[in-house]
């Protein structure tokens, strides 16, 4: 009962007319971001982040939760109608979504995009109020051990549930911890890594990474094909045509499994949106009712993708808010958005700011619904937007990047900073280095490492405790769980394929 | 071969580099307390490990890569031409980027800005010429209202006579 009190509190204030300005830009940008193939998810959310520098802590956070949750389902709109994905989690789209259109019903396949979007988004916005605050009240039984232990399994997670080679990935995080080693350690004051530099005693923003990594790596990725998106087909009849409520019925069990499952993995740190929408897309493949008809253009092989891409937004929220660990790139940006108004969130956030926790709950319903309007009425100006050229907005991107730079404290070597982290975040793409590890050790590898001295300084520097006590042990168990779960499946994969070459 | 094993030797050799440079970090030790280097060395540990074993992997085993999680549900794409790169594009992109940032304390924001959205559209390939400098024009007029008059984002005035386009926006009286 409290909490639904709260929660209505939470939409009091949320009505407030700045939150809800900036929800609706937030989804705006979000549904612009989705439909741009240039501009991926996270890269829109970090290019936000300089820019709620001087806002209200809430706003902010609405503005780019509203922009995470409405980036999911923007891209479907160029998926469906160009077979152009905006963001990698639009790509399993193509296979039913684009297929659909191609089979004359374009409408509808965009229909089914936006009941699953609200779908799977109002069950992950519901099960995030739930579980939100029970986790929290739990993790107030943590201390320094079962912290680190806690962000460690958010990190390796990231590293063993990605795509890609395994030690890229441990590479990628290494160097994004080392990253955030840069400047005063806090517990001496000594200076490490600095090179004589005074401007690097400081430290390195994680704001310089992230923009620098997603935005200009990106742009500079694309610069490198000359920006060879292919020009669009005109679209005459782009609008939205909603299913029956009879054709709902026949998938309305898939429906709320795709949620669930969408929901579950969001809950996994280390897992978000796309991770979601391929897996949901490829267990509906092999045990779907319809299995054998996925990649013919079925209304299942939209919902399961979608329904699971946006189910996903709260459950990763649920241990962003209640644990402080971010489980994505788009995530981890939040939790930089907190961190730039000087909130940690954790179990605290829930005690020291009740009220703003539950204003962004209330925002995530009433973003989807507004997202749901948006994406209705304003399909074809939105897909309009593809007539710019790629080189144009690439060019502002990159201006937006730099005013980021510049924003925070006005000096040029920050200006140098993030170009020299846009040409590794292009050498990382380039190299199949992943991104995303990188970016959550630069934010994470702080939180870890005051728990980790802290735990040493409390326990006279044994190590064994990380594994004795009993919360923090069951943890290590689950990241061993999960760190091994890429080499079972490469070991039964194998032994698959000698099977079947005996055969 | 060499090649594919270039980028975990790189990495080895920064790991080795770092680690002996951690190592003259200037602190007072206090007794029973880690020092401030041995949390970078776990990450260097971690760093120089991994380029160790899958330069080893690639030299020795030659199987398949051990991949995340996710790989298994990736459905196989159709076989797309790769797509054709231009790294002339891309070094003309970090040298315009370079420029930028080394003109803009001299030319200020306003100029600089406008002079690099106009260059590295060119750069990009876009020849529409009307285009480029009108948009160039009110993308830098918008950035100039939106953060120098509305947000209070303190950019760079540049030297004089440059500095002039940024005061321009001063003047602009707050209606809000």
């Amino acid at each position: 009962m409290d909490i639904l009190t709260q929660l209505a509190t939470g939409f009091v204030h949320c009505l407030t007319p700045i939150n809800m300005i900036m929800l609706v830009v937030g989804i705006s940008l979000g549904l612009l971001i989705g439909v741009l193939p240039g501009l991926t998810l996270v890269m829109g959310v970090a290019l936000a982040l300089p820019f709620t520098y001087k806002m209200d802590v809430t706003a902010s956070i609405v503005l780019l939760t509203a922009m995470y949750v409405s980036g999911t389902y923007g891209g479907a709109f160029t998926a469906i109608l160009f077979r152009i994905p905006g963001e990698p989690i639009d790509v399993p789209m193509l296979w039913d979504g684009y297929t659909m259109g191609r089979n004359g019903k374009p409408a509808k396949a965009l229909g089914w995009t936006l009941v699953s979007a609200l779908g799977g988004g109002l069950l992950s916005a519901v099960v995030m109020v739930a579980l939100t605050e029970p986790l929290a009240k739990f993790a107030l039984r943590f201390s320094s051990p079962e912290y680190f232990v806690i962000v460690m399994f958010g990190l390796l997670s990231v590293v063993a549930i990605g795509k890609g080679s395994l030690a890229n990935a441990f590479i990628s995080m290494a160097v994004g911890i080392l990253i955030s080693t840069v400047g005063t350690d806090p517990v001496y004051g000594a200076y490490r890594f600095t090179f004589g530099s005074p401007i690097l005693a400081d430290g390195i923003e994680f704001l310089v990474v992230m923009v620098g990594a997603y935005g200009v790596g990106e742009v500079l990725t694309r610069l490198e094909t000359g920006f060879s998106t292919k020009p669009i087909e005109k679209v005459s009849n782009a609008r939205t045509e909603l299913p029956t409520w009879e054709e709902f019925k026949e998938v309305k069990g898939m429906f709320f499994r795709s949620s669930v499952i969408g929901d579950l993995i969001g809950l996994l740190p280390g897992a978000g949106a796309t991770i979601a929408s391929f897996v949901s897309y490829g267990i509906e493949a092999k045990f779907g009712r319809r299995a054998k008809d996925m990649g013919t253009g079925i209304a299942e092989g939209i919902i399961a993708p979608q329904a699971a891409a946006t189910a996903s937004v709260g459950g990763a929220l649920v241990h962003l808010l209640a644990l402080g660990i971010p489980g994505s790139g788009a995530t981890a940006v939040i939790l930089g958005a907190f961190m730039l108004h000087g909130i940690q969130p954790g179990p605290q956030v829930l005690v020291s700011s009740a009220g703003m926790v539950y204003t962004i709950f209330a925002s995530l319903f009433l973003g989807l619904a507004i997202m749901c309007i948006i994406g209705y009425f304003a399909i074809r100006p939105l897909v309009k937007i593809l007539d710019f050229p790629e080189a144009v907005v690439s060019a502002y991107v990159l201006i937006l990047c730099f005013i980021g730079a510049l924003s925070i404290r006005n000096n040029v070597t920050d200006l140098w900073l993030i170009i020299a982290f846009g040409v590794i975040g292009y050498g990382f793409e380039r190299m199949k280095f992943p991104l995303a590890p990188l970016v959550l050790g630069v934010i994470l590898g702080p939180i870890a490492e005051d728990s980790f001295m802290n735990t040493m300084i409390s326990f006279s520097n044994d190590w064994t405790v990380f594994f004795t006590r009993p919360i923090s042990g069951t943890i290590v168990a689950f990241t061993a769980i999960v760190i091994a779960l890429p080499f079972i499946q490469h070991a039964l994969a194998r032994r698959k394929g000698i099977a079947a070459e005996a055969k | 071969m060499v090649r594919s094993i270039a980028p975990y030797l790189i990495g080895l050799l920064i790991s080795v580099g770092l680690w002996i440079y951690s190592g003259t970090i200037d602190y007072s030790p206090r007794p029973g307390e880690l020092g401030p280097e041995v949390w970078p060395r776990l990450a260097i540990l971690l760093m120089g490990g991994s380029c160790l074993f899958e330069m080893a992997r690639r030299m020795l085993v030659k199987n398949e890569d051990a991949t995340g999680f996710l790989e298994a549900f990736e459905k196989e794409e159709e076989k797309e031409e790769p797509e054709p790169v231009y790294p002339g594009l891309l070094i003309g992109g970090i040298v315009l980027m370079a420029i930028y940032a080394v003109a803009v304390p001299y030319l200020g924001f306003i100029f600089g800005t406008f002079l690099f959205l106009a260059a590295f559209m060119y750069v990009g390939g876009y020849r529409s010429h009307g285009v480029i400098w009108g948009m160039s024009v009110f993308v830098t007029l918008a950035c100039g209202v939106l953060f120098l008059r509305v947000a209070y984002v303190s950019l760079p005035r540049g030297i004089e006579p440059f500095s002039y386009a940024n005061d321009i926006f001063f003047m602009i009286p707050r209606v809000w």
